[in-house]
């Protein structure tokens, strides 16, 4: 309980204390008192998110018995600093590590050469896609009434890529330097725009975080065991967690709580969805769930890139407005083409590896000039089409 | 050793692959008609009567279509967004080099004013290796991208204007114009704006300078213009007739001032861009000045 109040408190003075402050203010003035309460000038620490999830993980499985304490401290300083995956993840728990830690690992060239390709693959997402799409995106969603219907769903979708190129590619990044070293952290993406439903996204997206929020607050809360109305409840307050940890600000909320009610509609939709499924091709059905996931995605992502909340209606409202919905009208035009070229590079190649990815790891494993070109490939495109503007992973400020 | 192998076998995957590339994108880019693969690729010289250079005032102010038709002249635009007047420069240098010299280069002059951005040279790395001078330029302000572009040419590559000749492989490059009209709301709107003064960069207008007098030596008659701004939007501008003076006093030559000769805000497509009736009025107003159609009537 103490190791509890302590990790969860420190989150909370570093990353909550002055969004609290600030919200119970507005309310306080709201409601006609004037509160003199001040916030303070608080350096957020690099990582705190996923430090302290992964030490509070650590506490809970000792306390649950599934691991021992860890009684050599450089042992487990380094699980809690282990620098790969510190800043940004993948958020990996003490049962999956600590013991690698305690194994005679070999770095083996096969191993440098599978952690070299995720680490190049990681740059390619993050230097080509995510930072190509970045100032379009950070233009747009500054100055929204500038642009148009069309433009801001175009920006919307060019968000969706790049908050995952950016996210994925640090994870790949982190996973292949750990690979590289000899340890094995789990993966945090697996294609999350191929989601058929919400639950599905999130059994795709942001692994490491959704299965500890599974595994450490909705299952002890009772997970969906306690009739209808305690599922409904599990699911929001666990939704709203995930929210508030990417950030103090309501936007993050919001987006919590819209993932809450996808899921939520979701499941009283299902019985219905079960009886349409068998008047559609499982193909076609398959790809209407995927469309309809992932719009309702982009909706919510509004939200989490938003500065405020007054933005993401702003937006919203002038996508639904259809106000000029002309390809000629888009700009700038050119930065676009550039755009969609490499979201469609980054389709391509995972729409391949969703269809053929056991032939695709065969060969890449088994076939050395395979991994070289692939290796090559990535480099290439980071050549031609890189963005080198210096901009941080997305996931750094959480 | 067998690390060493792979690596080496990696290395030469890498470097070649990128060349075949780069050789590919070379061959797509010098069949564009993107003003400046013309400019860097045209394997026969160009040959044009009357050059435009300015930056995106001057891409929409100077019809080169309608001025061929109507004039019966034969004109190029290599006007560019944003272009500064290092960049202008060297191209009418690299223009001078390698194609027939034009009889009259006309200059808008509106990049002169309160220019505080810095020459995109990087932008022109796709054409470092036809101009010794891009390259030079690229080595001296951005040391990074020359050697990366050294080492790895598939890296000159990447930025826009490879697009845009990808865009241009089979359309051409000198027939866009702007067709858009600003609204009334629009045009109300600019009269909200605070006023401003213009004031000339010194280092702009010694480059200007250099241009005018190497363009005089070559016997190219030189034309400075200004063209036109949307009247709403002059009216907040406080100093420009004595701007224009001044640049006039420094450079020795007269400035054809088109700032004021528009009055309808249907001609223009923002409050400093013309659009193509707007370009069409500017044509007659510049064209019917200048030696090389006095010349030919």
């Amino acid at each position: 309980m103490l190791t509890l109040i302590l990790n969860l408190g420190l989150l909370f003075f570093f990353k909550y204390f002055n969004f609290f402050i600030d919200s119970f203010t507005n309310v306080a003035l709201i409601l006609g008192m004037s509160p003199s309460i001040h916030t303070l000038q608080i350096i957020l620490p690099v990582g705190i998110s996923f430090y302290t999830f992964q030490t509070l993980s650590y506490t809970i499985d000792i306390y649950s018995k599934k691991i021992k304490p860890e009684f050599d401290f450089i042992t487990f300083a380094t699980y809690v600093s282990f620098f790969p995956q510190l800043v940004a993840g993948p958020i990996v728990r003490a049962v999956d590590l600590l013991p690698q830690f305690k194994l005679d690992l070999k770095i083996t060239t096969e191993k440098i050469s599978q952690g070299l390709l995720l680490i190049v693959l990681g740059y390619f997402k993050k230097i080509v896609i995510a930072d190509s799409l970045a100032p379009l995106v950070d233009h747009a969603f500054a100055n929204p009434s500038t642009y148009t219907s069309l433009n801001l769903v175009l920006v919307v979708v060019f968000y969706a890529f790049q908050i995952y190129c950016d996210f994925s590619g640090y994870s790949d990044i982190a996973i292949g330097l750990g690979k590289m070293m000899g340890y094995n952290f789990p993966i945090n993406f697996n294609l999350p725009y191929f989601a058929v439903n919400f639950s599905d996204f999130w059994k795709r997206w942001h692994i490491t975080l959704s299965t500890w929020l599974r595994d450490y607050l909705y299952i002890p809360l009772g997970g969906n065991q306690k009739g209808s109305f305690y599922t409904l409840r599990n699911l929001v307050v666990t939704m709203l967690l995930g929210g508030l940890w990417h950030g103090a600000n309501w936007t993050f909320i919001v987006w919590g709580l819209l993932h809450a009610l996808f899921l939520i509609i979701q499941r009283g939709f299902e019985p219905i969805a079960y009886k349409l499924s068998n008047y559609f091709p499982k193909a076609l059905f398959k790809f209407l769930g995927i469309l309809i996931t992932f719009t309702f995605v982009n909706i919510a992502w509004i939200f989490f890139r938003s500065q405020s909340l007054d933005v993401a209606f702003e937006i919203l409202r002038k996508i639904f407005t259809f106000d000029n919905m002309d390809f000629s009208a888009l700009k700038p035009k050119f930065q676009i083409a550039k755009a969609i070229i490499v979201v469609l590079i980054l389709i391509i190649g995972e729409v391949l590896y969703f269809q053929f990815s056991d032939k695709i790891d065969t060969i890449i494993n088994e076939k050395r000039f395979a991994k070289m070109i692939l290796l090559a490939f990535f480099l290439w495109m980071i050549l031609l089409f890189g963005s080198f503007s210096n901009n941080n992973f997305i996931y750094f400020q959480f | 050793m067998k690390p060493l192998k792979i690596f080496i076998e990696f290395l030469a995957t890498l470097y070649f692959g990128q060349w075949i590339i780069t050789l590919f994108l070379l061959f797509i880019v010098s069949k564009s008609s993107f003003r400046f693969s013309q400019l860097y690729h045209k394997t026969t010289k160009m040959d044009y009567e009357i050059l435009c250079i300015g930056n995106s005032r001057g891409v929409n102010s100077f019809y080169s279509p309608y001025i061929n038709n109507t004039f019966s002249l034969k004109s190029y635009n290599l006007s560019y967004n944003g272009l500064n007047l290092s960049i202008e420069k060297i191209l009418l240098e690299d223009y001078l080099e390698n194609h027939n010299k034009p009889k009259a280069v006309f200059i808008e002059v509106s990049n002169v004013f309160n220019s505080n951005s810095k020459p995109y040279y990087e932008s022109f790395n796709m054409y470092s290796s036809k101009s010794k001078r891009i390259n030079e330029k690229i080595k001296e302000t951005d040391l990074n991208t020359y050697i990366l572009s050294a080492t790895f040419p598939l890296y000159r590559y990447n930025n826009e204007f490879l697009f845009r000749s990808l865009f241009y492989m089979f359309k051409a490059d000198q027939n866009w114009i702007n067709r858009y009209k600003i609204t009334e709301g629009f045009n109300q709107k600019v009269l909200e704006m605070p006023t401003k003064n213009f004031s000339c960069n010194k280092k702009d207008l010694m480059i200007l300078r250099q241009i005018v007098v190497m363009l005089k030596k070559k016997d190219v008659n030189v034309y400075l213009y200004l063209a036109p701004y949307l009247p709403n939007y002059l009216s907040k501008i406080n100093n420009l007739s004595f701007q224009i003076a001044y640049i006039e006093k420094e450079i020795g030559v007269k400035v054809i001032n088109l700032s004021r000769s528009l009055s309808k805000p249907d001609f223009f497509s923002d409050r400093v861009h013309i659009n193509e009736e707007g370009a069409k009025l500017v044509a007659n107003l510049l064209i019917r000045s200048s030696n090389p159609y006095k010349n030919k009537n």
